[in-house]
């Protein structure tokens, strides 16, 4: 009984969740030429701007129309760069979009798949991550995964890139600390980075090929019901829609073109296939942290970079739950006491995480009268200062070390990180994104 | 008027009139130089000498064997000194040409230095942004492949990109990478200065032998233009199939010298940050950072102007 009422509050909820999980099939130079020519002076009227227009609407923050516009959340899955023709460029990115879809957990997901090269052409001289970023940036994606596999000698190796665009990282991925009156009442900011990252170098035996594209195949299989001998009646097309209905164990419930059938999960991609799974774990992870839940779990076959956001989501984690802790307690328990090895961002979150751990350490006094020992500001500064030469145009390190040195009323450095920070600033206001 | 009036008269006349004849006779002039490679500094034999003044031929000669010409000719007579102009020619090189002037017969140098440039090199020359160039590979005998530098230079823009797109480099001073399957210096040794002709950071080349089998043996060739490498970094590969496009593949090591030469140029350029920064992405993908980068790094760091934070 107990059980029943469950089921049906569980059903209830989807009911109210709506939920939608959907991929679409999209060819990258296609939609590039295509935002490009409805972009013409006399198409201004249509609904999908130009490259420039497209571009200029993302810096002024307006909403251009979505492939999956009920979906809560997007992601982009491009085709894999394929220079060798080990054909398994499709094979991977379905792979791998198909298994961020079905173990994500989140509830409302669309998966985006592109197709075509992301290599630099006369008609679009952007590549990879910039040209990555165009469409995702018009698409209003939450995150994009592509890649690029290789023939070495008698292996395969697979690079999976993944970046986060700014957005997603302003709403998610930020952590900011407002100080007390009595230290200048100024905001200290710290920002997760790299966003643009490789997640993972997988190798694999060239003779694997063969295998991996007839998981990939197996995975686009509809049959009429949750079983590997049920009868096939479609394979899922490219260009087209679909979402899933229902998920019941490997199974998922696919509705295309107004008929339902299953399609099960990669879960013949074992051994040497698994690797591969790794990655859409933990873009699947860095979605639904996003969406409050864990920090994304770093196996070993993942790139010292993933390990490195990861390291930076766990303080970042600790913070939200207001659970502040000097740099001490992460570096004693991480990293032998230093934090250079993660950069600076990695420093700069364990800055703002110290800066809260002292002021929480004066609770019961009203917070803007709290003024924190000048020396014990100066031992974070100092740090983020050393971990400014490591990355001397981090905008955000520079800011807070403005901050900082007008709490110590050390007017010369902050002047100092200041104008650094407004250089670095202008730098990157130019940067052309294409 | 007297007679010796009237012989001091005629004797300032015909002093005037010789002053002036004198001034109107032309002068034989030798003019002599040399003309060689831009890149390699080899001499060019068979170059069309000329020499203008104006718009008009005033003399022509060959370089020789050695590269070295003499020309001779009749220079218009001036009171001060002339603005000529010294061209060279040669079949398959860029034309070039040199101002020279002559004075009282006799040019104002002692001899006239021409560089000419292959038609091949002056299309690679870059004037702006750090960029590696990627040149001849020589393919084993009657298995031409006129493809192979530009795969070569897609593969290593994409594995440069990668890292590259991943720092805070604005794109203005992104590294380019560019094919010039054309050029073709004899011995990977001169790598550095066609690298330093190009105004390039470094330049990538190579030969591709075919010991007996079907495989191929490939041979990289990479030199910075800073002489900041002592030899040319060399990097080989076994067992390669000629007729798969993976033999376009970079080897780590080859791109270890790219960002090496690329961070080189950063710090002469006086771009302590962006030095600092490629090697910082070099770090993360790089299994273990080489010496040399780490010591680049400090020497960048030590310029940074945010050592005033310290």
């Amino acid at each position: 009984m107990r059980g029943a009422l469950l089921i049906v509050l569980v059903l209830l909820g989807a009911m109210v969740a709506r939920p939608v999980m959907a991929i679409v099939h999209v060819d990258i130079n296609e939609e590039l030429d295509r935002i490009k020519e409805l972009g013409m002076p006399e198409d201004r009227g249509k609904v999908v701007p130009g490259l420039k227009e497209d571009i200029d609407g993302i810096l002024a923050g307006r909403i251009l129309p979505q492939r999956i516009p009920n979906a809560k959340y997007r992601i982009a899955v491009f085709e894999f760069e394929d220079p060798d023709h080990t054909g398994l460029g499709s094979a991977v990115s379905a792979l791998i979009g198909r298994e961020i879809l079905l173990s994500s957990g989140l509830r409302s997901l669309g998966v985006l798949r592109y197709f075509g090269s992301l290599e630099p052409s006369r008609g679009h001289p952007q590549s990879y991550f910039d040209k990555v970023d165009l469409v995702v940036a018009a698409q209003h994606a939450n995150l994009a995964v592509w890649g690029m596999i290789r023939r070495d000698g008698n292996d395969i190796v697979v690079d999976v890139q993944a970046q986060i665009p700014d957005a997603m990282v302003e709403d998610y991925f930020t952590w900011k600390l407002t100080l007390p009156q009595a230290m200048g009442g100024e905001t200290l900011l710290a920002r997760v980075w790299p966003t643009r990252m490789r997640i993972q170098r997988a190798r694999l035996p060239a003779g694997f090929a063969p295998a991996l594209q007839r998981m990939a195949d197996a995975v686009d299989v509809v049959r009429e019901s949750p079983s590997d001998t049920a009868r096939v009646i479609a394979r899922i097309p490219k260009d087209t829609t679909y979402s899933v209905q229902e998920v019941r164990g490997d199974w998922a419930k696919f509705v295309i073109n107004g008929e339902s059938g299953w399609t099960r999960r990669a879960v013949q991609c074992t051994r040497e296939c698994a690797p591969l799974l790794a990655t859409a774990g933990f873009v699947g992870a860095l979605l639904s942290f996003g969406n409050g839940g864990p920090v994304p779990a770093v196996s070993k076959d993942l790139s010292r970079d993933a390990a490195v956001v990861a390291r930076q989501l766990a303080v970042l984690t600790s913070l939200r739950k207001k659970e502040f802790h000097p740099a001490s307690y992460y570096l004693e328990r991480w990293d032998d006491g230093h934090a250079r090895d993660f950069g600076a961002p990695y420093a700069d979150v364990l800055a703002l995480s110290s800066l809260a751990a002292q002021l929480q350490e004066q609770r019961g006094r009203e917070y803007d009268t709290i003024r924190l020992d000048d020396d014990a500001v100066r031992k974070v500064a100092t740090d983020l200062a050393r971990a400014s030469q490591d990355d001397p145009r981090n905008v955000e390190v520079l800011n807070n070390l403005a901050v900082l040195f007008r709490v110590l009323r050390d007017e010369r450095r902050a002047g100092l990180a200041s104008r650094l920070s407004a250089a670095a600033q202008q730098r990157s206001d130019v940067e052309p994104a294409q | 008027m007297s007679h010796s009036l009237r012989n001091k008269l005629l004797c300032v006349v015909l002093v005037s009139l010789a002053g002036c004849w004198g001034d109107k006779t032309p002068a034989p002039v030798v003019v002599l130089g040399s003309v060689r490679d831009g890149a390699t500094d080899s001499a060019l034999e068979g170059a069309e000498v000329i020499a203008r003044l104006g718009s008009r031929t005033q003399g022509r000669a060959f370089s020789d064997r050695e590269g070295n010409f003499q020309m001779q000719f009749d220079a218009p007579a001036s009171d001060g000194a002339q603005a000529f102009v010294l061209s060279a020619s040669l079949g398959g090189y860029r034309a070039t040409s040199t101002p020279f002037s002559i004075a009282k017969g006799r040019t104002t140098a002692s001899s006239y230095p021409l560089h000419l440039v292959s038609d091949a090199l002056a299309s690679c020359t870059r004037e702006a942004g750090p960029a590696v160039v990627v040149g001849h590979f020589r393919a084993p005998l009657g298995q031409p492949d006129p493809d192979l530098a530009d795969r070569i230079a897609a593969a290593l823009q994409y594995d440069l990109d990668e890292k590259v797109q991943t720092t805070r480099l604005v794109n203005s001073k992104r590294p380019g990478i560019f094919a010039c399957g054309d050029v073709e210096p004899k011995d990977p040794e001169r790598y550095g200065s066609f690298a330093r002709f190009l105004g390039v950071d470094a330049f990538v080349g190579g030969i591709v032998s075919s010991p007996g089998s079907s495989n191929v043996r490939v041979q990289m060739f990479l030199a910075d233009g800073y002489g900041f490498m002592t030899s040319p970094s060399r990097v080989v590969s076994d067992g390669v199939d000629l007729n798969d496009p993976s033999l376009s593949r970079l080897a780590p090591e080859a791109m270890t010298a790219v960002m090496t030469a690329l961070v080189v140029g950063y710090k002469l350029a006086n771009k302590p940050e962006e030095c600092v920064e490629l090697v910082g992405v070099s770090e993360r993908l790089l299994p273990v950072l080489p010496d040399a980068l780490v010591r680049l790094r400090e020497e960048c760091q030590a310029v940074l102007p945010n050592r005033g934070l310290l």
